[in-house]
Order: structure tokens, then sequence, then C-alpha cells
């Protein structure tokens, strides 16, 4: 698979703090890679660094396997960074244009993507007499010009109702399935599950996790379990090496087991160990409980 | 440089303020110009329409056009530092335009505003000395236009200076502010504490240098004074009355200096800093 993206030992540091500290990841063709973490996390630094508007402290990053230096590769790459950037006293079309010329995108995309992001009856409209939601509208609207191969988009659904989170969620997708490569930075955590195939979660610049969602999902799995006789269980599992922990609710048990461990392998311990159990459910954990943990 | 002065233009036409400031500056020169034609001191031996006429014309005007070059240097600070408010030259960045091309786009506005500002003053002063000369009385029409090169000069310089304080700066007010103090107080105070053979080596003097206040006196009474060696006996430079200014090639080679060390200064600038 052709790696699009491959940031190296990156940091970035603000005087003391380390926005963004020895970051290494890489993003591969078709990959829509969400970066997760709270607020102050390093997301938008890490993201501005990549796109070349701030300079890392070190480290170093490359895309499509070359020198980001070159502005050439950077016309391969949509990005929408934190807000809109646009002149206020022009018209979209204007705006777009201007976008078109630096990316050398034929003018006719103009209209394109104002029908995809549902704005061309404002195309003459100026920047500043638009809403907050239709500004980041054009943002999106923007990053789609030129059909670039790579999408980097950092809270794009910042300010949209839920209408218009849906319909860049749907843009999201739909470019992804045509091949197209997106960085997806977010905090709305049920977004980047719906839409992502690989996420990387941050915290204080650093990386804690990343990989394909569905493996940070399923890196435990998690049981409900019930039995009259409950508590006969409890010193087995301390020594189970299927069980990573456990805790008690009352007549329940909740069982946090290693990969791979099904409810069959569960049920079986139980009965082994004289307990029938009268209650087996899996949890299936959202990227949100996931997230929460890895972060506190 | 297609692309980029595109890019420029699309900006420039679209925006109110910057079409009112260049307005501006054509009201006022072509006013400026046409009241000073209307005021005619005639006596015997003395006419002050000698300065509307041919040769003396070009530096006439290249002169009272360089009092407006404040204006565009506001223009430049202007366009610029929406650049950074608007946050503009970052977007410009993540699109694909290189930091260096950020700098070009601004210096080809540069240098439109100073052909622009150049043909202005070559027409009107064009205009007035055919109006004036009238076949007698005038020198040869074009000996010293050459000195609209020289404002022509003078005008990006004023400009790159311009660029170089909101380059830094990244505020639009503030950086006028600094450039207004720069030019008028601040730089003739700093001036004054060193040796006048210094002083024309200072950027604000060696630019305004560039094209002096005529000798008024000396061309309004052409043919009346004349000492032994042919040279007009009232120029005000030999009466002391201004300070004698460097040869013109010596002037012109600071201020080129001055042009290339600010433009790699503002590219230092660029590269090295976040945008």
């Amino acid at each position: 698979m052709q790696k699009i993206l491959e940031v190296n030992r990156l940091s970035k540091h603000y005087g003391r703090i380390k926005a963004v500290d020895n970051l290494s990841l890489e993003v591969e063709k078709g990959q829509v890679f969400g970066i997760l973490g709270p607020n102050g996390s390093g997301k938008t630094t890490a993201l501005s660094v990549i796109t070349g508007v701030i300079r890392q402290k070190s480290g170093t990053f490359s895309w499509f396997g070359k020198s980001a230096e070159n502005p050439e590769i950077r016309k391969k790459v949509g990005s929408l960074i934190e807000v809109p950037n646009f002149y206020p006293y022009l018209s979209l079309a204007n705006n777009l244009k201007i976008i078109a010329q630096i990316k050398e995108a034929p003018l006719d995309d103009i209209d394109r993507v104002l029908k995809i992001t549902n704005l061309n009856q404002r195309k003459h409209s100026p920047y500043r007499t638009l809403s907050l939601g239709m500004k980041q509208r054009l943002a999106v609207a923007a990053v789609l010009l030129g059909d670039p191969e790579v999408m980097v988009l950092d809270e794009p659904t910042n300010g949209l109702d839920p209408e218009g989170i849906a319909e860049v969620r749907t843009i999201i997708q739909q470019e992804a399935k045509k091949g197209k490569t997106v960085i997806l930075a977010s905090h709305i955590l049920a977004e980047v599950e719906r839409v992502c195939t690989h996420a990387a979660v941050l915290k204080n610049g650093e990386l804690l996790a990343c990989g394909r969602v569905d493996e940070l999902l399923g890196q435990d799995q998690q049981y409900i379990i019930a039995a009259p006789d409950i508590g006969k269980l409890e010193a087995p599992l301390t020594n189970a090496k299927m069980v990573k922990s456990f805790s008690r609710n009352k007549d329940e048990l909740m069982v946090s087991c290693y990969p791979s461990t099904s409810a069959g392998d569960l049920n079986r311990f139980a009965f082994d160990h004289g307990v029938t159990l009268s209650k087996l459910v899996e949890v299936k954990k959202s990227l949100e409980s996931q997230f929460l943990e890895l972060v506190r | 440089m297609r692309k980029l002065f595109n890019i420029e233009l699309v900006k420039l036409l679209n925006h109110t303020s910057f079409k009112v400031i260049l307005g501006l500056h054509l009201a006022l020169l072509t006013l400026v110009v046409f009241i000073s034609s209307q005021i005619n001191i005639t006596i015997p031996g003395f006419d002050t329409t000698n300065l509307f006429r041919f040769p003396h014309v070009w530096p006439y005007f290249a002169w009272i056009a360089s009092w407006f070059n404040l204006l565009l240097a506001i223009l430049i600070i202007m366009v610029t530092g929406n650049e950074f408010s608007y946050r503009t030259f970052r977007q410009h960045v993540i699109d694909g335009l290189g930091k260096k091309q950020l700098l070009q786009g601004k210096l080809l506005v540069i240098l439109a505003l100073a052909l622009y500002s150049f043909a202005l003053v070559f027409l009107s002063a064009l205009v007035y000395g055919l109006i004036y000369s009238g076949g007698d009385g005038g020198g040869p029409m074009f000996a010293n236009a050459g000195i609209l090169f020289v404002y022509f000069l003078q005008t990006i310089a004023f400009m790159v200076v311009g660029l170089t304080i909101v380059m830094l700066v990244r505020t639009t007010a503030l950086s006028i502010i600094l450039f207004i103090l720069l030019r008028f107080p601040l730089e003739p105070i700093i001036r004054s504490f060193f040796d006048p053979a210094m002083r024309p080596f200072f950027p604000m003097k060696a630019v305004g240098g560039l094209t002096p206040m005529p000798e008024f006196l000396s061309i309004a009474s052409e043919n009346t004074f004349e000492t032994v060696e042919g040279g007009n006996a009232l120029s005000l430079s030999e009466m002391g009355l201004i300070a004698p200014a460097l040869p013109l090639y010596l002037q012109i080679l600071i201020v080129l200096g001055y042009i290339m060390i600010l433009l790699a200064l503002i590219a230092y600038s660029l590269v090295r800093r976040d945008i």
C-alpha cells in the first residue's frame, strides 16, 4: 500500500509547552484516518506542521514519499485547518477562484464544489454575509477544489447544524469511496467511529494509541455475567489467563478479557468452576469509552 | 508570476478601500499639480511657469508626486496587513503557495503601483509641458525625463519599506503608525545625532533625496541672471539654502542596497517564522 504521509518523531514546542512530542505515524492510501484527542492535545498543531504553516522543532514528515517543502506536493492535498480563512469582502466565487489559481485547478471546478456543498445559490454573495455553518461548508468546498488526492480536515463539522454534519459526513464517505485518503481531526468521537478506518489518539502532544478503529475498539472484550452464586467465580477469575480485570456490581460481574476471548470461553470457564451463568452479555465498547479510558 | 499577478488582481480589484486610496492618490496628485499651475508669479526676469516647461517639468512633477508616495506605502501596508488579519497568507500556504511566492505576489503589486504612478506623472508632465512650452522658451523636451525612472525607484523603495514593516509587525494600524513615525519624526531625530556627511546614508533620507526639491529661483529666473561660466546665480544650494546632496548615482546605489537588504529580511522572516 502506498504511503501518503509519513511522520517521524515530530515535535513542536511553544516555550515549555510540548504541543506535539515525538509523534510518529503513517497514513496509507485510501485510509480515512482519524486524529482524536481532547482540547490542547496537539491535533491542530500536528496538522499545521504537516501542511507547512508552522515549523517543527524536530523530526521529519513527507507526503507521497517526497519532501513536504515542495509546494507542488501540497497542491495534491486539500486542507482545512482550524477555521475557514477567506477574504470577507470577496464573493464565494472569487474566494474559490483564488484558491483554484493557487492549486492550478480548472475554474469550472468552482461550480462543482459549490454544488456539492449546497452553496451554489450564494455563489456571488460576499463571504462576510454567510452564516457560520455556510462558512464551514465553503471551507469544505475549498478543500474539494482541484479534486485532491488527500483531504486534511480539522474539525470540519464545527458550527454545523445536524443536517450540515450529516452532509459533511456524506461528503467524506463519498470521497473515501473514490479511493481518496482522508485525515480527519475531531473530538466528535461518534463521527470518527462512523467514518474512519484508522485512528490515532493524542494527549498532551503524545501518541497514546494508533491503529485500525476496529482494533482500537476490540482490544479488550467485555462481558457482563450473572449467576446466583457469582461470588464463587471471583477467586478463579483473579488467576484466569484470559481475564484482564473484573469488577462486581451486586450479583453481576463486569469482566474485561484479553482479545480473542469469546463468550463461549467465559461460559465454559464458569461451568468448569461449578457456576451456571444466568446472564452472559457481550458489551460492545464505543470509541468514546475507549478514548476516555486512554486519555484518563 | 502571471498566476501570482492574477491572484493579486482578484483581491485588489474587488477591494473598496484599495480603490478609494488609489483614487485619492490620483485626485490629490492631479489637484496639487493643477493648483500649482494656477499660481503664476510673472514679473520681468522672473516667471514661475518655467517650472511647467520642458525640461524642468519632469523633475518638478517627480518632486510633487514624491509627496504622495506615503499614500502608496499605506496602500501596500493595508493590503498586506489584511492578509495577516484574514489569515489568508496562512491559507495560501496550506493550499500550496510557497512562502517566497507570498512575497513575490506583493512585489508584483508594488511594481504595478509604481508603474501606475510613473505613467500618471509621465502623462501629466507631458501634457503640462506641451501646454506651457508651446514651442517657445522650452528646452529639449526629454532632457530631464530620466528623473522619472529615479522617481519610479523611489516609489518602489518607499513601498518596500512599508512592506517590510507590515511583514514584521503583521498588523495594519501599527505598521502605518510605525511607517509615519519613521518617515517624519523618528529618522530625522536619529539623523540629527550624526555627522552631516553621514545623514544622506539613512534609509528615508536616501529614498527621499532621490527626487530633490527643484531649484525654484534658478528655474524661474532662467535667462535673467547668469554667471560668467553661464550658470545661474540664483541656485538654492549654492546660496546654502538647501544641503548639497550626494551624486545621483551614489544615491541610487544606496537605495538599491536598502531595497535588497529589506527584501532579504522579509524573505528570512517569512521562512523562519510561523505564518
